[in-house]
């Protein structure tokens, strides 16, 4: 290949979680790149999802769990926040993730940013405005969008919320119905009534979180209504329309029409891959679910790579991480490996946390895996007690003893997982795993507990 | 901002609705369609493309006919198969 036959060895389409982070290797590998992000760089983790609202969370805990703490003989005066100085100090501590820093250390790292959208316009070149630039590679990290459910009528006449916008409200809304009851509209429901807004969650599946085993949705739902949240699973939203200042939804549940007035709407369901690329021009494969890609993530044109949530196969920062990883590893080396999710952790950050890697009951039933699985309740632990956690540590292991699953559910659950992550990732079996000493006084506890439950079975 | 169309040849003009408009109208005629049908179909053809392209700079003739097709498979099928067999046909 002429050296500079091209402008850049690699053109990465998009700046999130997974663009950028291809973009500081594949530069500290000595090539030449150009990424190009039409609005701001970080991608979903930095400006919508976790990363942004980590302090909020946090606080909302601390605030929730200080409501509770009577029964532990804790007494005070009466509790209360300011939401103003809680955003501010939300600001302040998400400053290292914002995208003025990312900009930063990518043209440190000689990264050439481009604040435009790219289309292709060839196999090798794209059009970034009126500019065109050529490049050897490429790697699509577009991500995806919230997409508007076209079975909601009157959508476009109203102003609804999105995850993104929603983190910038200046107040939590008196009252807000969250259409979709995933990861995101959990998420949001759990944050927003912790501060006391008054939430609908309304979710199409007969349970909130229903990717997720029953447990998940069942001690996110008990902790919602707690708080005086109304869950609404099996509830289809019909439409939703303007009313004064407030907005007028209807919906179905159980066939009957039931209509609710609420402060916010917010749009939580599903999410669409951002394909409005100019594939066609590059002889890139697509369908509406993502584009297609072989396990080495490469497209149906070979110097085309793509990565993070836009291929349809992984959704939220962990999986565009490890795709993007991936997909590095294989532009720099002749020898591509397959890309493999078997050990993709995910945490949902509502109230408990739940935290899950690797198979889980629904997945193993669907794909016809043999399994044996151990439940420890929190509350049988000495740890769990002290912390007042209802939650539960939840094992599943193949017919040969190999940890293949975890689900955690608490308030540690998140930092608990990554326990099971690297035992699953290095293919350890429960034996093991119920053998090895692990840190007193914490979830480690509930682990051994399941993995020797398992070793009996 | 007028958006450029890059042609087949490489080279690039400013993207002009009325050439879609004509194109798709045509394709209408050509497999029968009623006169008023078809300038129907073409006005509501050229202004979705019209709308797609408007917040785009540059963008390929191919790009302006994968849209257009899509919408014609959904409103007029016949009118869709005239339309990508143009080329061809004529």
């Amino acid at each position: 290949m002429l050296r500079n036959k091209y402008d850049y060895d690699i053109f990465i389409l998009g700046g999130g979680t997974a663009g950028t982070r291809a973009a500081l290797q594949l530069a500290a590998a000595g090539k030449r790149v150009g990424l190009s992000e039409p609005s701001e760089l970080g991608g979903y983790e930095a400006l919508e999802g976790y990363g942004e609202r980590a302090s909020l969370l946090q606080a909302a805990d601390l605030y929730a769990r200080i409501k509770t703490a009577t029964t532990m003989g804790i007494r005070g005066g009466s509790v209360g926040y300011n939401y103003p100085t809680l955003r501010q100090w939300n600001g302040q501590n998400r400053s290292a993730n914002d995208s003025h820093h990312i900009k930063t250390v990518l043209t440190n790292a000689g990264v050439s940013l481009y604040k435009s959208s790219a289309r292709f316009i060839s196999p090798h070149e794209v059009a970034l405005g009126r500019q065109h630039v050529s490049s050897s590679h490429f790697l699509i990290c577009t991500g995806s969008t919230v997409t508007i459910p076209s079975s909601v009528s009157g959508l476009s006449s109203v102003a609804y919320l999105t995850p993104k916008t929603a983190a910038d409200l200046l107040k939590p809304p008196k009252s807000i119905f969250i259409i979709g009851g995933g990861k995101t509209g959990v998420e949001f429901a759990s944050l927003f009534s912790s501060f006391g807004s008054s939430v609908y969650i309304a979710e199409i599946a007969p349970r909130l979180l229903p990717e997720e085993d029953l447990e998940a949705g069942e001690a996110v739902k008990k902790e919602l209504t707690a708080h005086g949240s109304e869950v609404l699973s099996s509830t289809r939203v019909t439409s939703v329309s303007k009313d004064g200042l407030l907005h007028r939804v209807t919906y179905l549940r159980g066939d009957v029409e039931h209509v609710v007035k609420v402060e916010h709407v917010m749009l939580a369901g599903g999410r669409a891959p951002n394909l409005d690329l100019g594939l066609e021009n590059a002889e890139v494969d697509y369908s509406p679910l993502g584009i297609s890609v072989s396990p080495s993530l490469q497209t149906s044109a070979k110097h085309i790579y793509a990565a993070g949530s836009v291929t349809g196969n992984v959704h939220g920062a962990e999986g565009a991480v490890l795709e993007a990883e991936q997909a590095v590893f294989n532009l720099l080396r002749r020898d591509k490996v397959s890309a493999t999710y078997n050990a993709l952790p995910l945490v949902i950050y509502a109230q408990p946390i739940v935290a899950r890697v690797g198979v889980n009951e629904g997945e193993a039933l669907r794909k016809d895996i043999a399994i044996s699985s151990a439940t420890v309740e929190l509350r049988q632990t000495v740890t769990g007690r002290a912390h007042q956690d209802n939650g539960l540590v939840k094992l599943f292991a193949d017919r040969k003893g190999t940890l293949i699953g975890a689900v955690m559910i608490g308030q540690n659950a998140a930092d608990g997982i990554n326990s099971a992550v690297l035992a699953i990732e290095s293919g350890m079996t429960v034996e093991k795993l119920a053998r090895i000493p692990l840190a007193h006084g914490s979830l480690g506890e509930a682990l051994t507990a399941a993995a020797r439950q398992l070793v009996v079975v | 901002m007028v958006t450029h169309v890059i042609k087949r040849a490489g080279h690039s003009e400013p993207y002009v609705e009325s050439k879609l408009h004509d194109s798709v109208e045509q394709a209408a005629l050509s497999v029968r369609a009623l006169e008023g049908e078809a300038e129907l179909l073409a006005e509501r053809v050229s202004s979705a493309v019209t709308d797609w392209i408007h917040d785009k700079a540059e963008v390929t003739s191919r790009d302006v006919r994968e849209i257009a097709r899509r919408l014609l498979d959904e409103l007029h099928a016949e009118t869709a198969y005239a339309y990508d067999t143009h080329d061809l046909s004529l």
